[in-house]
């Protein structure tokens, strides 16, 4: 199933974030901003005009559905995004990709692993 | 003030992606929390700005499927239009910097070519010549001359030269000295060079005019010579 995606990866920052933001809940634009700078704790922050370029390619690519506005939502302006199964997909090859950068970074480095609680 | 300039920056964008994500980036932009934070956003939106337009350049062109031609009844081929195209602004960029490449290369070429243009500072003859001083001049006695400056412009072949020559204000009129240049509208009698220093006088036989040049280049004399007669003028 990863090796589907492979040919995607490595994946831009941006694109990753997004994903990963959208990979727990449906957001609207300024929601996903919000979700990566709290999974980065502040130190990747997302400008609108980047967002909605990589958003654009994501929906392209089909990895992000739009939705549009909820019905009852505090601002009409709002459109939400749903990530598809193929988004989802790319996104846990990207993760199996990260995950073996980071081993080879630790065994290098001689990190040990963290211990599992 | 920031506010504004922000809907100016989204409004710049293409058309289809100001359509599709305009609203939202106003949206943002009201969310942010002071100055600070709105500045970012329009840091931001700025860059989106160049970058849609130069990165993105199929952004602003929302494809349409053309329609296939009708087949006419009578079999006779028709023609379909094409859509308004738009150029690309990656290739009028391209194109541009290849139009100021190829203005250089035509200035440099002809800077560099066979013809080189001298500039030759010659002085006119002024109006305090008459019969008598024409009629006492001789080499031993050069007639003492106002000579007051022109420029002018003449092509030899042999060095290859181009030089600049044109008479200006009221040469002699009503004399015999009266003269300008070959092929023009000037009155008097027309003058057609030989060389970078020597004019023939069309219109009188064996008769030449010849300038005479310092280091620096300025004339600072001229002969007149006519059927073996030579009158030397020298500027005061």
């Amino acid at each position: 199933m990863a090796e589907r995606f492979d040919s995607y990866l490595p994946l831009s920052s941006a694109a990753l974030h997004i994903l990963l933001a959208l990979a727990g809940e449906d957001l609207h634009g300024y929601g996903i901003m919000q979700e990566i700078a709290r999974q980065s704790e502040g130190i990747y922050k997302l400008g609108p005009g980047t967002l909605y370029d990589n958003l654009r390619k994501l929906i392209q690519d089909g990895w992000v559905q739009e939705l549009g506005p909820r019905r009852g939502d505090e601002d009409p302006r709002r459109r939400y995004y749903r990530l598809t199964d193929a988004g989802r997909g790319v996104l846990r090859a990207e993760t199996a990709h990260l995950t073996q950068v980071v081993r080879e970074a630790r065994l290098r480095l001689r990190i040990p692993n963290p211990r599992r609680v | 003030m920031l506010g504004h300039l922000y809907r100016c920056a989204v409004r710049l964008h293409p058309a289809s992606f100001r359509r599709r994500f305009g609203d939202e980036m106003l949206y943002i932009f009201d969310q942010q929390k002071g100055t600070l934070a709105a500045l970012g956003v329009m840091v931001d939106c700025v860059v989106s700005l160049v970058r849609q337009w130069t990165l993105r350049p199929h952004a602003g062109i929302e494809l349409s499927v053309a329609p296939l031609p009708s087949p006419t009844a009578d079999h006779v081929p028709s023609f379909g239009t094409l859509d308004p195209f738009r150029p690309r602004a990656s290739a009028i960029i391209n194109g541009a910097a290849l139009s100021v490449i190829l203005f250089c290369m035509t200035v440099i070429g002809i800077r560099y070519s066979w013809s080189h243009v001298l500039n030759l500072h010659i002085r006119e003859i002024g109006t305090d010549w008459d019969e008598q001083a024409r009629a006492q001049a001789r080499p031993s006695h050069p007639a003492w001359l106002q000579l007051d400056p022109y420029v002018g412009e003449y092509i030899s072949k042999s060095p290859p030269a181009k030089i600049s020559i044109q008479i200006e204000g009221d040469p002699l009129q009503g004399d015999h000295l009266s003269f300008s240049l070959a092929a023009t509208e000037h009155s008097g009698l027309p003058l057609k060079p030989v060389s970078a220093t020597k004019f023939v006088i069309v219109g009188l036989e064996n008769s030449y005019v010849a300038f005479t040049a310092d280091a620096q280049g300025r004339i600072w004399c001229l002969s007149w010579v006519e059927n073996g007669n030579v009158i030397t003028a020298q500027r005061q």
